[in-house]
């Protein structure tokens, strides 16, 4: 459970603040597949970083599973991150100097575990998003679809419970981007707990729940 | 394979240093001359302690000179009473003589700097009045003759042993010198050897000596005006033995103060006590050009961290800690700094090869050692702040970063 409670987020430029979040409240159950949507600028982004625990509210408390996250080290915020939640961007956000392979296993080493085989599990997973034969290519060497694949595998490698997604249709095409939605919603399927964060009206609709932003405030 | 966070940790480290080229040799080439400046000064000390260490160890290990005035143990911090008017007498020598531990006893007298003729040529040398032991004492080598015997020292024989260059001023071919006359102080003497050349550096001009049995000068009265002896012992496990031995019997006689009694090894050790400190300066002045290198290397980290910015938000996002991204720049200035030391290593040696038939020097595995370490710390030290800057950003805004 990811729990949002009266949460705002908020600019200072000179003078003047600006409310990019503004008294939020979303719960999130573990399982559901939620879709977060609003046009760009309401603030879709904002909310997914607080909800992955890569931003702090300015207001207003966030709770991962009982847990109140200010009073979470940020050692220990990293290793939620690491063990907990994986995320999927619109930009894809690879390393393009490793290979597939290297950032499909780079949450692995930075968890300093050793409970599986790391590489047979790098390689089922490749196989299932259907890239294994991409191992060894650097992300540049591939398409926009097969990127976002390597983006969730890299998402899947430490068996997280919740999958942060925002816009990860936004740079594909449309055939591309319904595949990865699919794959998305199959892992939702298998228990994952799925947030997809869209401006995108079809594709919200596809979720259980919509989460509404606009300008900040929830809309619905 | 990749299937290790460390190896994956300096692949990314050297793919980002290889990445800009141009900007990392010049860092490397900062650290690299920082690093020569440092060897090269630390293998100068080096090889030239080795060649004092030498010249000493030629002289032998079971030695012992006494002189006279006082030298208080350490040469370095001690003022000798080099006016001390204080003399050994010839009895003083004959008692150090019936000391067992003692195997050779050489008394020594010297007037420096004496007008040394033969015929037309003349020469200022020293005039070294001494026994029939001075020979193995000083260890000279026969270039022709040979050096006087006990019995020309009792017959009070008017004979010399010339050092080389004394020999080469005196007479065009030194082989012939045996059997001419050389003249000193108006003393009347037969040449009867030459010595091999000792070449410099060592504790005295042999070179430019004439030895002469002190029963030849009379006048000069050297039985009373000893200022060194030189003693020997049977073994050099009876050195600290006689020496005791030589302070009691020489302290019947005489002042605490009047003599000192000193292991060629003591001053050794106090020479290269002076010696160091010199060094450690001048390689402390080199090492402001490793400074300079580590600037270099700063700044070359504080561009690679702001190049990067969006990376270190994606990996904080898939879970780096703080102290991860820290490790990642740390190694990548270490990597940086450590390749120039070892280039720089790398010169030093060429260069010390190749001055080596000119210049005392030497690298030796503590200076390499020490150039490693150095570079290590230098690297630690110049990117840690770029590393905590890079360590301390919002993951937030860092994986915004456009
Ligand atoms: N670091 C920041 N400083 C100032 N304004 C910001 C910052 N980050 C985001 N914003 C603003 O907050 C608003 C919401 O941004 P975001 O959450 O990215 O929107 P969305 O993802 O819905 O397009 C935008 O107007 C954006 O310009
Ligand atoms: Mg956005």
């Amino acid at each position: 459970m990811i729990k949002i409670d009266n949460v705002s987020k908020v600019y200072t430029a000179g003078e003047t603040e600006f409310y990019a979040l503004k008294d939020i409240s979303v719960t999130v159950e573990k399982g559901e597949y939620v879709a977060v949507l609003g046009s760009s600028g309401s603030g879709k982004s904002t909310l997914m970083h607080i909800m992955g625990l890569l931003d702090k509210p300015s207001k207003g408390s966030v709770y991962f599973e009982n847990s109140l996250v200010t009073t979470l080290s940020d050692n220990k915020l990293s290793e939620l991150r690491n063990k907990r939640i994986g995320f999927v961007f619109q930009q894809f956000n690879l390393i393009n100097r490793l290979t597939v392979y290297e950032n499909v296993v780079l949450p692995y080493f930075y968890s300093k575990e050793s409970k599986f085989n790391i590489r047979q599990k790098a390689l089922k997973l490749l196989q299932d998003l259907q890239i294994r034969e991409k191992e060894q290519k650097y992300p540049n060497q591939l398409s926009g679809g097969q990127q976002q694949r390597v983006a969730i595998a890299r998402a899947l490698i430490m068996e997280p419970d919740y999958i942060l997604a925002d816009e990860p249709t936004g740079n594909l095409d449309s055939k591309t981007g319904k595949e990865i939605v699919s794959i998305l919603e199959s892992l939702n399927k298998k228990g994952k707990t799925l947030i997809i964060v869209t401006h995108d009206r079809s594709l919200a609709n596809r979720a259980r729940r919509k989460i509404v932003l606009q300008d900040g405030r929830l809309v619905s | 394979m990749t299937d290790n966070y460390y190896i994956l940790l300096f692949k990314t480290a050297v793919q980002s240093i290889l990445r800009a080229k141009l900007r990392s040799f010049l860092t490397v080439l900062g650290i690299m001359i920082g690093v020569m400046s440092v060897v090269l000064l630390m293998a100068f000390g080096l090889g030239i302690k080795n060649y004092i260490s030498e010249q000493f160890q030629e002289l032998g290990s079971n030695i012992l000179y006494v002189v006279v005035g006082k030298i208080d143990g350490n040469l370095a911090s001690g003022s000798r009473s080099l006016a001390s008017n204080f003399r050994f007498k010839l009895n003083d020598v004959l008692s150090l003589k019936r000391l067992p531990e003692a195997d050779i006893v050489v008394p020594i007298y010297l007037q420096p700097r004496l007008k040394i003729q033969s015929g037309k040529n003349s020469f200022y040398g020293d005039l070294v009045l001494s026994d029939e032991g001075l020979h193995k004492a000083y260890n000279y080598q026969d270039f022709v003759g040979k050096f006087f015997d006990s019995s020309s020292l009792y017959r009070k024989e008017k004979v010399a042993y010339l050092g080389w260059n004394t020999a080469v001023e005196l007479f065009d071919n030194p082989v012939e010198a045996v059997g001419k006359t050389v003249v000193v102080s108006g003393v009347r003497l037969r040449v009867i050897g030459v010595a091999k050349e000792k070449g410099g550096g060592s504790a005295s001009d042999f070179d430019n000596n004439v030895v002469a049995p002190y029963t030849a000068f009379p006048q000069l009265d050297p039985e009373n005006n000893f200022y060194f002896i030189y003693l020997k012992a049977v073994s050099e496990d009876r050195v600290n033995v006689l020496k005791q031995r030589v302070i009691q019997v020489l302290s019947r006689s005489y002042q605490e103060d009047d003599f000192s009694v000193i292991e060629p090894t003591e001053m050794l050790n106090a020479v290269l006590n002076i010696f160091s400190f010199i060094n450690l300066g001048l390689v402390g002045i080199g090492a402001i050009s490793l400074v300079v290198g580590g600037v270099g290397v700063m700044n070359v980290m504080y561009m690679s961290v702001t190049e990067r910015i969006k990376e270190i938000g994606i990996r904080r996002a898939i879970g780096a800690k703080k102290n991860d991204i820290l490790l990642q720049f740390l190694v990548e200035s270490i990597i940086l700094s450590l390749f120039g030391a070892v280039i720089g290593l790398i010169l030093s040696y060429i260069v010390v090869l190749l001055i080596k038939p000119y210049f005392a020097a030497e690298i030796d595995l503590a200076i390499v050692a020490i150039a490693v370490g150095v570079s290590i710390a230098i690297g630690v030290f110049f990117g840690s702040a770029p590393a905590r800057r890079a360590a301390n950003l919002e993951p937030v805004s860092a994986i915004r970063y456009e």
